[in-house]
């Protein structure tokens, strides 16, 4: 990455100045600017970590009819959640949709990622910016635009009756499907993003070496390039399953109701049933599930990761 | 040196930027299709467009709410950013020039937000703010949008200072500047794309976030991403692909400046 160091043009000798220090008795060294951490601390910990910590706590709460609750600590919540089988249907499906756009974000991603990161100058930066500028349109508004393409009478509907491939319009909102190729826009810069960062590191005489030394392309591909670029595939993937299975908007819009969602359902308990402490025990399982996936995937890869690294040293 | 059977070199690089072309019109397409339709000369949204007119742009100012809206919004935006900037700038010069031990944590805990479904932020400070007695007006909207911003603010500011070497810092401590004319004179102007990209993402994210405001809204002032979205959900007419479409021309200046300011991949950290 370029970068302009206006500083070198300054100081010609970097070296010489914790002597120069020394004979001024200027104090560089200490912790200056630590107390600079303070605000932005404070709000995270004041509007973010507390109001969780409150949540969790709700969530163990007794609901009174009449949107009230009680401080009776009961796990109810929670029994309800495993016990009634819609819960646990949405909760499946929503972290199978998450997946879905997450496996497929990763395969149309990485090669994009990888002319990012090894294309002609000129292709990488148009791409570059193509990926990111949806990234400045609000979700609202993209997912608007799914809904206007996806509709009965939509454009893709109708470029494929066009071509031929289907006699009668797809149904393609208020399913999976649509919902699924609209998260898959959304959250697509989130998995090209890290992954060309990954590839753009892996240094290009690796790979010449692996030619010299009698590999093919495809070699080359899959012993050199994929091992390397598993810590940009972990983190991708992460990114776009957690950030997927978080998402509001765009099953909401493209779902309507007919697709039911996890959030969703946790804001009708909040907003329709007035239900708090179940809401509260919702989102709970909700993240705990997440991250405790998240966590095993990355034990996962990691693991994995060790293997490939092993089969090609020997 | 084996050079056997081997394919033409440039064919994979040929489907690989056939593959991007593809991608590249997947990407662009709900975009683009707004902008056609706003222009459309049809009542209801319709393809392809039987004319088009520039009506449903002048029919934007005379809809009901959306001037309000769109001025909330903009106030909501400019004020978030301005303190995001603050809070992300200082505390980006803590995290980059000090070493305490636990930077690394505390740069994910500033991140925390970005990851983190938006809607379950946003119920927790509801419930927050409603346990305190603290009713929803402008100022928990405020505080909820500052949450999500910071950690662009960060993520942009820390890029660039880690970009500059703190040698020039040293140097006009060692020439007799105190600490503050030191950030002002010499830090501050040569963060200042980090700042610039930092901030527009802030505004962006604020002037288009749907999913807190929707806890954290008063009862009387509408954001303008919930009067789209109740719209849409309601009626689909041309109307509000011009909504949206302003919002996105909006945007695209804001691509440029960025690229211009900082260059987009590096705003994003790649």
């Amino acid at each position: 990455m370029q970068r302009s160091y206006a500083a070198k043009t300054i100081l010609s000798s970097e070296a010489e100045l914790p002597q120069l220090a020394r004979r001024s008795r200027v104090r560089l060294s200490g912790q200056p600017y630590v107390w600079l951490l303070i605000p932005a601390v404070l709000v995270l910990l004041i509007f973010f970590v507390v109001p969780l910590l409150t949540m969790i706590r709700y969530s163990f709460y007794t609901h009174v009819s009449g949107g009230m609750m009680q401080p009776d600590l009961t796990l109810e919540n929670f029994q309800k959640f495993f016990q009634q089988e819609l819960y646990r249907r949405v909760l499946i499906k929503t972290l199978l949709n998450a997946l879905t756009t997450t496996l497929l974000a990763l395969l149309l991603g990485y090669p994009v990622a990888y002319v990012i990161a090894r294309g002609h100058p000129l292709v990488s930066r148009v791409l570059l910016i193509a990926v990111i500028s949806p990234l400045l349109v609000g979700i609202v508004i993209r997912s608007y635009g799914w809904m206007v393409l996806l509709n009965r009478q939509g454009l893709v509907n109708q470029a494929l009756q066009a071509l031929g491939i289907i006699a009668s319009p797809l149904r393609l909102t208020g399913n999976d499907v649509g919902v699924i190729i609209s998260l898959l826009h959304v959250f697509y810069p989130f998995m090209v993003l890290p992954l060309a960062s990954v590839l753009q590191k892996i240094e290009r005489p690796l790979e010449e070496a692996a030619m010299v030394l009698g590999a093919n392309r495809f070699q080359v591909f899959y012993r050199v390039i994929l091992p390397l670029s598993i810590p940009g595939i972990a983190a991708g993937s992460m990114l776009v399953f957690l950030l997927a299975a978080g998402s509001f908007v765009t099953p909401r819009l493209i779902g309507k109701n007919l697709t039911q969602w996890l959030l969703s359902l946790v804001e009708e308990q909040v907003l329709t049933v007035f239900n708090w402490p179940f809401g509260a025990a919702m989102a709970v399982i909700f993240i705990a599930v997440v991250l405790l996936l998240v966590v095993v995937y990355s034990r996962l890869l990691e693991s994995k990761f060790a293997f490939l690294l092993k089969g090609k040293t020997s | 040196m084996r050079r056997g059977l081997r394919i033409a070199p440039w064919a994979p690089w040929g489907l690989l930027y056939g593959f991007c072309g593809l991608m590249l019109f997947f990407l662009a397409a709900p975009i683009v299709i707004i902008l056609l339709v706003s222009f459309s000369d049809a009542e209801f949204v319709y393809f392809p467009p039987p004319g088009f007119t520039l009506r449903w742009y002048a029919h934007l100012v005379r809809m009901e709410g959306f001037v309000p809206s769109f001025l909330l919004s903009l106030r909501l935006a400019l004020l978030v950013s301005g303190l995001a900037l603050m809070l992300g700038t200082a505390a980006s010069l803590a995290l980059v020039r000090s070493t305490f031990p636990g930077r690394q944590w505390l740069n994910t805990f500033f991140m925390s937000p970005l990851i983190f479904p938006p809607i379950i932020t946003g119920i927790a400070l509801l419930q927050f703010f409603s346990t305190l007695g603290i009713r929803a007006t402008f100022f928990t909207l405020m505080v909820g949008h500052t949450l999500i911003t910071i950690p662009y603010v960060v993520r942009n500011v820390t890029a660039s200072l880690q970009g500059l070497r703190s040698n020039v810092e040293e140097a006009a401590r060692l020439l007799g500047a105190n600490p503050w004319q030191t950030f002002w004179y010499i830090t501050l102007p040569l963060i200042k794309p980090g700042l610039l990209a930092g901030g527009i993402f802030a505004f962006i994210t604020s002037f288009d976030n749907y999913t807190i405001s929707m806890w954290l809204k008063s009862a009387e002032e509408t954001p303008l991403p919930l009067r789209i979205f109740f719209y849409i959900e309601r009626i689909m007419d041309p109307s509000v692909a011009a909504v949206s479409g302003a919002m996105i021309v909006f945007s695209i200046v804001l691509v440029i400046v960025t690229e211009k300011a900082m260059g987009l991949s590096r705003a994003m950290n790649v």
